[in-house]
């Protein structure tokens, strides 16, 4: 079977039709500081307004929590914010590689839409992210940490916020500096205008190396014995091979033995654990500072990490350790607590409108997020019955409630797994002839999203200094 | 015992910094890892063929209850900019040298010198009552932390006075950057190396330690026959001992 779709990234005109079983709150072309009006934002701008934490780490695997079943780490801090909050277990980058999905955090809007479709590209001028969006309507608005919009570290002075400098180079680590400049601004500020801090670790980011490196860092004999009998299992789909489109077959990794998988992975949860700990100062800053009853905490990350699923290491790929990602919301009092969310397909272009939904203010025009506030405060809502997410430019997932459909333009190879009875997503359908109302179905989908998109102008690369990353 | 010399950059976690070390100077002098001293390190990014993002001092005056151990860690940022850490450790004179309490300040400057108070953060901490407890200004926050434990700028200090040999690691919990509560962790003598350093004539005897455990990357410790502490390796981070220039 060969797709017949329209070319993805195109330019389009934007049309009513919509993804939606109902529009998201505030699509549409109200200017900012405008209160939501009819919306629950309309009360909170009349109300003192929340400040807002935004934490955002690098390469985090939603399952990579032990709060949400991983025996192999441990994460109190994680843990404690999930518990005091709540957690989306279906929760979706927008395109799993670092300045693409980041692009769609800060502006609500796909990264073909921002024109950041690859590393290293800046944000289309004409979408404003949301340090500008919030900063016009009075928030103070900061931003500390790993950006690569297109630098991997902001310079001084940047688009939307005062920005506390922490680090120099792409895949220079400076989390522990970031969580004690944080720490620092939640200590000194004494009231005022409502706050946005973003908080961007670059953890667990680090095990890109450990393949880049692998013959340095990831040897054929095991380089601690005491480890010998302590380290995780391979996942049951490590050596799972399923027919895919040929840009996903080039990034299977074929050095590691199964010990040296194990050992990866090991070190994997190490950096887990090393960005729970920044995790925690922020938190424990947060409430001796005074500011946690009034500050909404939004935890995420960029993309997941492959982990050896599929063979394969760090992300882009539409499988779900690259494309699922944690979205944790708490503060106690406004946030639905200990609550785990499974039934809603959420997406990184959310925040954006969940941070204006919660300030009072519209989002800006065209954004396709939608406000997480009615599910964050167990109110019925109405809501997207499927999402897409963009892959190596030419690549889109569909993902429904069941099913995960996988097209390529130009590639006669789709992919369609079964979810629900083959979660490691090891048997594709996509030629079952008993799926073929299935793939058209998510077909049709496809076609209906991208015929929303407004494609950004392109723009070329900015050539990455030394050192190089991913 | 070691029979040959071998590159670093055939021996775990030196070939990180295999590169970097083409270069390397090794110390001279008589060295007295229980007496006063002041050592002074590159800070590394080691991706690729590595590069300097920093710099690190470390003096140990030793004092009645252990010792005083004061730390300047410079890390190099965007537009030069630069962050600042200045922290006096006082150190119990066990093993580990077990953390009494400290004081730390940090902050933000530009290229100007100017300081970004938003940045600026005074603490001091003390180990009490099975707690560690912070104090920045008014607020106080009260961690439970399981003795012995000590701060990972301690351990370049500790760890050059240990016993070298077969034995059982050493167990403790880690203050990371002072105050990352980290339990479980360990720390072992992996042994004696020979190696080939490119700008010292014949073989350098080295001796590693690696440290294992919870939030944390295995760290490795190398040291010279005089138990002077030459190269901290953590995956893609290092510090690599420099000679200090007069300041």
């Amino acid at each position: 079977m060969t797709a017949s779709l329209p070319p993805l990234g195109r330019p389009h005109r934007f049309s009513r039709r919509t993804f939606l079983k109902v529009s998201a709150a505030g699509v549409g072309g109200l200017a900012a500081g405008q209160p939501l009006a009819g919306s629950a934002g309309a009360a909170e701008a009349g109300a003192k307004r929340p400040n807002f934490m935004v934490i955002i780490c690098d390469q985090l695997n939603l399952d990579a929590i032990a709060a949400h079943g991983c025996p192999h780490v441990k994460t109190p801090n994680l843990d404690r914010l999930i518990a005091r909050g709540t957690t989306f277990m279906e929760s979706h980058s927008t395109n799993p590689v670092c300045s693409p999905a980041r692009s769609s955090i800060f502006t609500g809007r796909m990264p073909v839409e921002t024109g950041v479709t690859s590393n290293n590209l800046p944000i289309n001028p004409g979408v404003p992210n949301m340090g500008e969006w919030l900063r016009r309507t009075g928030y103070q608005t900061v931003y500390c940490g790993k950006w690569h919009l297109p630098e991997g570290y902001p310079h001084l002075v940047m688009p939307g916020f005062e920005v506390m400098p922490v680090g120099q180079a792409q895949g220079d680590l400076c989390d522990p500096i970031v969580s004690r400049e944080c720490e620092a601004f939640l200590n000194s500020r004494a009231g005022g205008e409502p706050f946005l801090l973003v908080a961007s670790f670059l953890q667990p980011h680090d095990i890109c190396y450990w393949s880049i490196h692998h013959d340095r860092l990831v040897p054929a004999d095991l380089p601690f014995a005491e480890l010998t009998g302590r380290l995780p299992p391979v996942p049951p789909n490590n050596q799972s091979r399923p027919k895919a489109p040929a840009k996903l077959d080039r990034l299977v990794f074929r050095g590691f033995s199964e010990a040296q998988w194990r050992y990866y992975l090991w070190c994997y949860y190490r950096m887990v654990e090393i960005l729970d700990a920044d995790v925690g100062r922020l938190l424990a800053a947060l409430e001796t500072s005074g500011h946690a009853d009034n500050t909404i905490v939004l935890f995420t990350s960029d993309h997941g990490e492959g982990g050896g699923r599929h063979s394969h290491v760090q992300k882009w790929y539409p499988y779900e350790e690259s494309v699922k990602v944690p979205l944790i919301v708490s503060c106690p009092g406004r946030v639905a607590e200990g609550l785990r969310d499974a039934d809603h397909l959420v997406s990184g272009l959310d925040l954006m409108s969940t941070v204006c939904d919660y300030a009072g203010v519209a989002p800006p025009p065209n954004v396709r997020g939608l406000s997480l506030r009615p599910l964050l405060e167990k109110r019925a809502a109405a809501w997207r019955d499927y999402l897409v997410t963009e892959h190596h430019q030419v690549g889109r997932m569909v993902r429904t409630a069941r099913w995960k459909y996988v097209h390529y333009e130009g590639d006669p190879v789709e992919q369609l797994f079964d979810l629900k009875n083959d979660p490691w997503e090891m048997k594709n359908l996509y030629d079952d002839p008993q799926c073929a109302d299935v793939v058209k179905d998510h077909r049709r989908r496809l076609e209906e999203w991208q015929s929303q998109m407004i494609a950004a102008p392109a723009v070329a690369p900015k050539a990455p200094g030394p050192p190089k990353k991913n | 015992m070691p029979e040959k010399a071998r590159s670093p950059a055939d021996i775990f976690s030196l070939n990180e910094a295999a590169t970097l070390l083409k270069t390397f100077r090794l110390p001279q002098g008589v060295f007295d890892p229980k007496g006063a001293w002041d050592h002074a390190y590159r800070v590394c990014s080691l991706i690729g063929d590595g590069s300097v993002v920093g710099s690190l001092r470390v003096r140990r005056a030793p004092a009645a209850d252990g010792a005083t151990l004061s730390v300047d860690y410079r890390k190099n940022v965007t537009d030069g900019c630069t962050y600042d850490v200045a922290a006096t450790i006082r150190c119990r004179d066990d093993a580990f040298a077990s953390a009494i309490g400290w004081e730390v300040s940090s902050q933000a400057r530009k290229a100007t010198g100017e300081v970004l108070e938003s940045t600026a953060l005074t603490q001091s901490a003390a180990l009490k009552d099975g707690a560690l407890v912070v104090t920045a200004g008014r607020r106080e926050r009260r961690t439970p932390v399981a003795t012995p434990c000590t701060t990972h700028w301690s351990l370049f200090d500790a760890v050059q006075r240990l016993p070298r040999g077969p034995g059982e690691p050493l167990k403790f919990t880690l203050l990371d950057d002072l105050d990352h509560v980290k339990p479980g962790q360990s720390l072992a003598y992996r042994g004696a190396f020979d190696v080939a350093l490119a700008a010292a004539a014949g073989s350098t005897r080295l001796h590693a330690f690696h440290q294992l455990g919870e939030g944390s990357l295995p760290v490795l410790y190398w040291l010279d026959d005089s138990g002077r502490l030459l190269f901290v390796i953590s995956g893609i981070h290092g510090y690599l001992w420099e000679e200090r220039r007069a300041s």
